[in-house]
């Protein structure tokens, strides 16, 4: 019986410590919102890089082009949300970072009818 | 059916597939975590609004080493011998917008005053200027280049508007020289008199950007 109850012990110990690793990943997955701020996980760039976009002459985005993007981040998904003033998307385009020596210009095509006065926000993504 | 009675050992084996079952949920977690290298930044957008610095010249090819910078009225001519062409530029890297070069146009629109016309009215195309120039210095001789398709044209006595959107906003990113004004109906001797730098009615641009 003395053993039967060591054995008992172990296991809730077992339990009670997965159970605890279970609710940290858990808690790290339902606060995680990609949208509220920066969360650096990748190791290609860790600082907010500058932008700026192009317009055809009706004022419409044509193009975002993000300056001095590490040589390190190619391969990687930059993505590019067109943001209003209710921080809403106005729309959204995304590209696959080429190879380039140094800090390179990637631009980004793809938005449609977007007019540049309603961008308030430019938000990015890197992902790879 | 036989029952099934709770003794110990069953107890601490239901026990130990329950901390199994935790263990795979944490570890299908840790998985979806890791398996994606993340990293998400925002730019803020300042609006405002100006009207960029503005110069021009007139250039004459009867008087090629002559500078007529920043006059009250400058004069397109066109014949045979002797045209005369209209600078207009506009800085807006320089006050009162002074804006750096990752700034944008979100909308932009230039106003244009012809005062006078003879012979005419003969049509004035505008090209894009692509070298720098100086209306303090710029003659015939030292004209800029400039490119083979206008970006608007006007003709007759009166003020017109144009969107220049695109022009000046690669203007901001990349230097802005303005326009080359040009009579481009033919050799008749027709002048177009534009309203300069020193009248009232001086071209301007009104300008919406961000930065």
């Amino acid at each position: 019986m003395k053993r039967l109850i060591n054995v008992f012990g172990a296991v809730l110990t077992a339990t009670l410590l997965s159970a605890g690793v279970a609710a940290a990943a858990s808690l790290g997955l339902g606060s995680g919102k990609l949208a509220a701020g920066s969360a650096t996980v990748s190791g290609c760039t860790a600082s907010a890089l500058t932008a700026t976009r192009n317009v055809n002459n009706n004022g419409n985005v044509t193009q975002v082009n993000v300056l001095n993007v590490p040589q390190a981040c190619a391969g990687e998904t930059l993505a590019v949300t067109l943001e209003n003033s209710s921080n809403g998307s106005l729309g959204n385009a995304s590209t696959t970072i080429g190879a380039c020596t140094g800090g390179c210009t990637v631009g980004v095509t793809g938005f449609v009818s977007i007019s540049a006065a309603n961008v308030v926000a430019l938000a990015f993504s890197l992902t790879g | 059916m036989r029952r099934l009675r709770l003794t110990p050992l069953r107890l601490a084996a239901a026990i130990l597939l329950g901390s199994l079952c935790f263990a795979g949920v944490a570890y299908a977690a840790s998985l979806g975590l890791s398996s994606q290298k993340l990293y998400v930044w925002k730019q803020a957008l300042t609006k405002s609004s100006c009207a960029p610095a503005e110069s021009d010249a007139e250039i004459d090819q009867s008087s090629p080493t002559t500078n007529f910078g920043n006059r009250a009225a400058q004069t397109v001519l066109s014949k045979p011998n002797g045209n005369s062409y209209v600078l207009i530029g506009f800085n807006p890297a320089a006050a009162p917008c002074s804006l750096p070069t990752t700034a944008g146009a979100d909308s932009a629109v230039l106003t244009v005053t012809v005062t006078a016309t003879n012979r005419g009215p003969d049509t004035v195309s505008a090209y894009p200027i692509t070298s720098a120039w100086n209306a303090s210095t710029v003659t015939w001789n030292t004209m800029p280049t400039f490119g083979a398709t206008p970006d608007f044209t006007f003709a007759g006595v009166g003020t017109s508007t144009f969107t220049v959107t695109a022009p000046l906003d690669g203007g901001i990113k990349n230097g802005f020289n303005g326009w080359m004004l040009v009579d481009t109906t033919g050799t008749n001797n027709a002048t177009t008199t534009i309203a300069g730098h020193a009248s009232a009615q001086l071209p301007s641009i009104a300008l919406n950007y961000e930065k």
